[in-house]
């Protein structure tokens, strides 16, 4: 345990959760999509959702702020900086406008862009620091859950024999 | 605020839920982003809620549990390696305390000071009518600790739906303008 502390690699692990995306769409587009404000305002966020963005200066130190508005009125402010960009790649940015590894960044996130035959694949990377209380909470309420099933299919079979 | 002044400020609030939100804010915790007659909707600024939109509707003067602060204690109870083996061993099934210590190299104190922290997010629960008082698995703050993962899917899930549809619209346009957008 106190070995894989020392190994930021296997912390990053236990504290990531990865999203991955095939889009029917060239890469450069994708990226244009997704890294111009024009753009992102259009789909960002789950259904309902509307944004009005303050700011989107897309370079590496620069702020992304926007106010998501959801179906029932709530506003959620999001705020961002970005800290690296690799273009048609890579983008990073920190949520919560620190640093990343600072206990006060609310998360982490790593977004990339790989050529697929015609398509696009895009993995968002996003590192919280309480993914692994919540990987576990995952699992584990997975496994009563299955436990539960079980023993219900099997009260089912016996009911029936 | 320190953390130690935060508990003993909210311990004093009593759970009322608009005292505690009040004490929240305050201390700059928390942030009220959305308002209407009946209640608040705010966003607990703490380091762990505020990505994935969770909102707590606080019905001023009512008295329920406010469910994301469950969740922070879930969180914190689940943060250490001994307690999330303890509750592992306890999605197999009911046991002593001292069934329960045997594989950890603890003494049954030490074991006992887990089990309160795990008790008190709601964790477990102790049976009271056996002798030897078996600990229980509580599923509820485990299911609400997924279901937390799963709004961060669903976050990306439907932008991704919504992005394919505007590529496609994108495209379409660029097909209708030749090369005169760009």
């Amino acid at each position: 345990m106190d070995a894989r502390k020392n190994d930021p690699a296997a912390i990053d692990a236990d504290r990531e959760m990865v999203i991955t995306r095939l889009i029917d769409a060239p890469r450069e587009l994708v990226w244009e999509a997704m890294t111009n404000p024009k753009h992102v305002v259009h789909w960002w966020g789950p259904n309902g959702f509307t944004n009005t963005l303050e700011k989107m200066d897309f370079r590496v130190g620069g702020e992304w702020s926007h106010i998501m508005h959801g179906p029932d009125g709530t506003d959620y402010p999001n705020k961002s900086i970005f800290t690296a960009i690799v273009e048609h790649e890579r983008i990073e940015f920190s949520h919560g406008g620190k640093r990343k590894g600072d206990p006060d960044t609310n998360f982490y996130a790593t977004w990339t862009f790989e050529t697929v035959g015609k398509q696009t694949r895009v993995t968002i990377r996003g590192l919280f620091p309480t993914a692994e209380a919540l990987n576990f909470a995952v699992k584990t309420y997975g496994a009563i859950e299955g436990g539960e099933q079980t023993l219900a299919r099997l009260a089912g079979y016996l009911s029936k024999i | 605020m320190g953390a130690r002044g935060m508990h003993s400020t909210l311990a004093e609030a009593g759970g009322r839920i608009h005292d505690v939100y009040v004490i929240y804010r305050r201390a700059g915790f928390a942030r009220r982003v959305g308002r209407s007659p009946t209640y608040e909707a705010a966003i607990l600024d703490n380091g762990m809620l505020a990505p994935l939109y969770l909102t707590i509707r606080l019905i001023k003067g009512n008295t329920i549990a406010m469910p994301a602060d469950r969740l922070s204690r879930t969180f914190a109870a689940l943060a250490d390696p001994t307690r999330r083996a303890i509750l592992a061993r306890l999605a197999l099934g009911e046991i002593s305390v001292t069934e329960l210590a045997a594989p950890f190299e603890m003494s049954a104190p030490a074991v006992t000071k887990h089990l309160k922290v795990l008790e008190s997010a709601g964790l477990i629960s102790r049976s009271r009518q056996a002798q030897w008082r078996p600990c229980h698995l509580e599923a509820t703050p485990l299911q609400e600790a997924a279901g937390f993962i799963e709004q961060y899917r669903q976050f990306w899930e439907q932008s991704f739906d919504r992005l394919d549809i505007y590529l496609q619209q994108l495209q379409a346009q660029e097909k209708k303008n030749g090369r005169k957008k760009k």
